[in-house]
């Protein structure tokens, strides 16, 4: 009786293989009538409604949204398959990724009056010019969000803390052990918030309020999400990050909010582009243009992207995220400089491995 | 592992034996050493060769913070895993004794231990965190009884995660020696005039060295080897295989790095296989298998089993019993409990099941995969002599070094044979997933059928050959039958440690096939704690009922 049941156990694996194999089979119809792939960085969620509705708008066509693990990881990706490429679009990542990948001609030449005929060349914003895209129409940028202070209010209050105002207040030794950070030497988030202090307070100022803050870090984390989890759990009650993520925490519930620094808080512009050698050139345009429409910045704002299109309110939620609200409520915004950023990567490195290892 | 060879007229080398005529045994265990070279032992070997170019390239002056960071990394893997085994052996060995002798509803306690071996080992950072992070529930007990409290991120968190999860390892494997101790061996000892804990510690114990010095191997390793614990909880303490994996999945970091990095990890786990396993041949006795044990009888014993045994459980069940009240719970923030309860998270799971579905087929296809191998490894070990006895060292590798290694390895082989041009279809996808599975979680399975096969009667296959049966057919109605049990428990035991994996995983991420445990880990670490514990619920009553499932049927 146990051989019988061993070999139905066993005939259930090969059918279980087989159809995993199946399943998993690498594309061979694509560049068929409707089938578009788009790598992508966006939480779940967020890429699961875009795909929704796309297909809606575009019946006999799907979608596959596939996150291989974040912009880092799309772009070696994108690299690796270079010869042959799986996928049509890169959507959600930094621009500083998509002028990477751009480099590495990874992302195909398109006519920003084709894809983006109602959009400026450029975002004015809080004293801040944005471009929404690059001149050979590589990468369109469809939303953005701001690298802010977010703290735990519940928590502050227990321990009897201000709520921080500026980055300069940050520095008070009041604040020990009680920031997070990760760490500029893997994220290139932590990197740009340094690229945007420097920006802010000059080569002297900006180690010298490090060297500050850094008394106060309770721990540098390896994980970026940790950031806003110990946050939302009040387990560390103050860190920096993206606005987005301390909204999202927020929605659920947790006592999270954010500061926009009055020294300037930095763009985090997320973009989009089309893979060079798109086996579905036209899908994958109709998809780029759909994201930078009204009803897909709609859906940007629901899960908490700053649209980069005036007028667009979030309908699943309250949070006023329009070009006209941060317009008139964050005192200053910075674009991290890229030449900068290359400038001083090596001293930005060299003092973090400093901080890190003690 | 080198059982009695079968009685046949000896025909020179193994390898005469296989090339005429040809025996479909050996024609497998062939293949299964192909598998093994193909999926473990060349990406290995490709990332101690890189490294060593790397070295002899000059690259280590290149990377000149790294020198220092290198030994802090050392220093802190080796102490954290020194750590959590000396704490394990503490309280496991009496535990194990108890447990094995002196304790009262034993099926009760043997369920209650296997929990956290039904889950991953990460969860129980984030349940530590509920209940002991700076506005954890234990925390703020402690704090307003005006007791002493400890920072959590860091080595004690890392730690306390680590016991937790390797405790019933040890535990079971430390009962399994203990079983073997011979009835008559205490009973003299005692009737001689030693107390029980005299006998215990001077007859026992030596009598189970080899046991305790696996124990002891099994959990340095885990804890060495292990990423989910020191990401989420680790604070600034630093070591080896998460510095390895981060620096792997950031493109901007050098990727020497994480080569010399898990070429490091590699060796160290190497070198503490081949003393450990020097160690264990030094202490070992021959097991005389008696079948019945000595138990403790007296109730003062029986009481003490029974607080301790107990004691333990709901210290290492509390974290998870943290996690049930948070999948049921709104925002647990600064108090005892959460703000209020709700089904929502639940409800949520409902509508992304797929990580589940995922990882059912990805275990359900790699498990069998995995037993399969044992069976025929296991065949070849004991009929190859010196041949088989390299197999014994090779398939204990995957458990020795960790899975973000044999991660990176694998994503390097498939890198260079894309390079080569081949872009065979087992090496991308799900088949690369379930190939990794199945190395990495072999030791499970292959430890389970070395033991079954050193009890196969060698008497009935002798009466086999001399009926006139060829070595295939006595394998297939012989052995085999003999196997099924076995192969039955190596089935459930593979299934449940591949389905609740991580460290592989997390390199080897196939896109559209995210598993479970992929999915409680980003959860976790994005902060949706309530959601994490709800997915963690999930996994650990659907791994329970089917092993549940898998004893009831080989009761019956």
């Amino acid at each position: 009786m146990i051989r019988n049941r061993l070999t139905v156990l066993a005939c259930m694996a090969v059918i279980v293989t087989l159809l995993a194999f199946a399943h998993g089979a690498p594309a061979l119809a694509q560049g068929g009538s409707g089938r578009l792939v788009v790598y992508s960085a966006a939480p779940l969620d967020f890429a699961e409604s875009l795909k929704r509705a796309f297909e809606a708008l575009h019946p006999g066509t799907t979608v596959e949204i596939v996150n291989p693990g974040g912009a880092e990881a799309i772009i070696a990706k994108l690299a690796a398959e270079r010869h042959n490429p799986q996928a049509d679009v890169f959507h959600s990542g930094a621009v500083f990724e998509f002028l990477v990948a751009a480099k590495m001609g990874l992302l195909a030449r398109t006519d920003p009056a084709v894809i983006a005929p109602d959009l400026p060349q450029a975002l004015e914003i809080a004293g801040a010019r944005i471009p929404l895209y690059d001149e050979e129409g590589r990468w369109y940028v469809w939303g953005f969000s701001l690298g802010v202070i977010g703290y735990n209010e519940r928590r502050l209050e227990q321990l009897g803390l201000p709520v921080p105002r500026r980055w300069q207040d940050l520095a008070d030794p009041r604040y020990r052990g009680q920031i997070v950070f990760n760490m500029p030497q893997q994220s290139s988030s932590a990197f740009n918030t340094l690229v945007a202090h420097y920006q802010m307070f000059g080569e002297e100022g900006v180690w010298e309020l490090w060297d500050a803050i850094d008394r106060n870090i309770a721990f540098y984390t390896p994980s970026t999400g940790a950031l806003y989890s110990l946050v939302a759990r009040g387990e560390v009650p103050i860190s920096f990050g993206t606005a987005r993520n301390y909204y999202v925490n927020r929605a659920e519930g947790h006592a999270v909010n954010v500061v926009y620094p009055e020294e300037g808080a930095w763009v985090f512009a997320t973009a989009v582009g089309i893979v060079e050698g798109a086996k579905n050139r036209e899908l994958a345009e109709a998809f780029v243009r759909f994201v930078l429409s009204p009803e897909g910045q709609v859906h940007a704002a629901n899960h908490f992207q700053n649209p980069i299109r005036k007028g667009i309110q979030a309908t699943a939620h309250s949070v006023d995220l329009s070009v006209e609200y941060v317009e008139n409520t964050v005192p200053k915004i910075v674009v991290v400089d890229s030449a900068l950023a290359e400038e001083i990567r090596e001293e930005v490195m060299r003092r973090f491995d400093r901080y890190t290892s003690r | 592992m080198t059982g009695t060879r079968a009685a046949e007229p000896a025909s020179g080398s193994w390898l005469a034996r296989i090339v005429r005529p040809p025996d479909p045994m050996a024609v497998l265990g062939l293949l299964a050493a192909v598998y093994l070279a193909v999926f473990l032992l060349i990406p290995l070997g490709l990332i101690v060769a890189q490294s060593v170019q790397i070295v002899l390239a000059g690259g280590l002056a290149d990377l000149p913070q790294f020198g220092q960071r290198f030994v802090l990394l050392t220093r802190n893997s080796l102490v954290l895993a020194g750590l959590v085994t000396v704490i394990v052996l503490a309280i496991g060995i009496p535990l194990a004794v108890f447990f094995v002798k002196a304790v009262p509803y034993r099926p009760l306690f043997q369920v209650l231990l296997t929990i956290p071996l039904l889950s991953p080992p990460f969860i129980g950072s984030f349940a530590t965190i509920l209940l002991f992070g700076r506005v954890g529930v234990i925390t703020q007990l402690l704090r307003a009884a005006g007791l002493p409290t400890f920072e959590l991120y860091g080595l004690p968190g890392i730690a306390i995660t680590h016991v937790i999860h390797t405790l019933p390892l040890a535990v079971l494997t430390l009962a399994a020696g203990l079983r073997t101790v011979p009835r008559d061996l205490e009973e003299s000892a005692i009737s001689l005039g030693g107390s029980l804990t005299q006998v215990a510690r001077r007859v026992v114990l030596p009598y189970i060295a080899p046991y305790i010095w696996m124990s002891a191997l099994l959990v340095f390793l885990a804890s060495f080897g292990d990423v989910g614990a020191p990401l989420l909880v680790g604070g600034n303490y630093r070591v080896l295989t998460v510095e390895a994996y981060t620096a792997f999945i950031r493109f901007n970091v050098d990727q020497r790095i994480p080569i010399l990095l898990s070429a490091w990890i590699v060796v160290i786990s190497l070198c503490l296989l081949y003393l450990v396993r020097r160690q264990m041949k030094k202490t070992e006795i021959a097991p005389a298998f008696s079948g019945e044990i000595y138990t403790y009888a007296s109730p003062a014993a029986r009481r003490v089993g029974l607080c301790f045994c107990s004691l333990v459980s709901f210290l290492v069940l509390l974290p998870y019993l943290a996690i049930l009240v948070a999948s049921f719970g709104t925002v647990w923030g600064a108090g005892l409990l959460p703000d209020a309860f709700t089904l929502r998270h639940y409800q949520a799971l409902a509508g992304s099941l797929e990580p589940l579905r995922n990882s059912l087929i990805l275990a359900g296809t790699a498990a069998p995969l995995a037993v399969l191998l044992s069976v025929v490894i296991g065949n070849a070990m004991r009929e190859w002599g010196r041949a088989g006895a390299l197999f014994d060292y090779v398939t204990l590798l995957p458990f020795v070094v960790s899975g973000v290694v044999i991660g990176i390895g694998l994503i390097h082989l498939t890198g260079r044979l894309r390079l080569l041009g081949l872009a065979l279809p087992f090496l991308s996808g799900p088949s690369l997933l379930v190939a990794a599975y199945s190395i990495r979680r072999l030791p499970y399975p292959m430890r389970v059928m070395s033991a079954a096969y050193s009890r196969i009667d060698r008497r009935l296959e002798e009466a086999s050959y001399s009926l006139g049966a060829s070595r295939a057919r006595t394998f297939w109605r012989v052995t085999l039958p003999q196997l099924y049990p076995a192969m039955a428990a190596a089935l459930v035991i593979a299934f449940t440690r591949i389905i609740t994996e991580l460290g592989t995983t997390l390199v080897v991420y196939q896109p559209g096939w995210t598993t479970i445990s992929m999915q409680i880990f980003s959860y976790a670490q994005e902060g949706l704690v309530n959601r994490a514990a709800a997915i963690s619920v999930l996994l650990i009553a659907v791994v329970a009922a089917l092993t549940g499932l898998a004893s009831y049927n080989r009761l019956r």
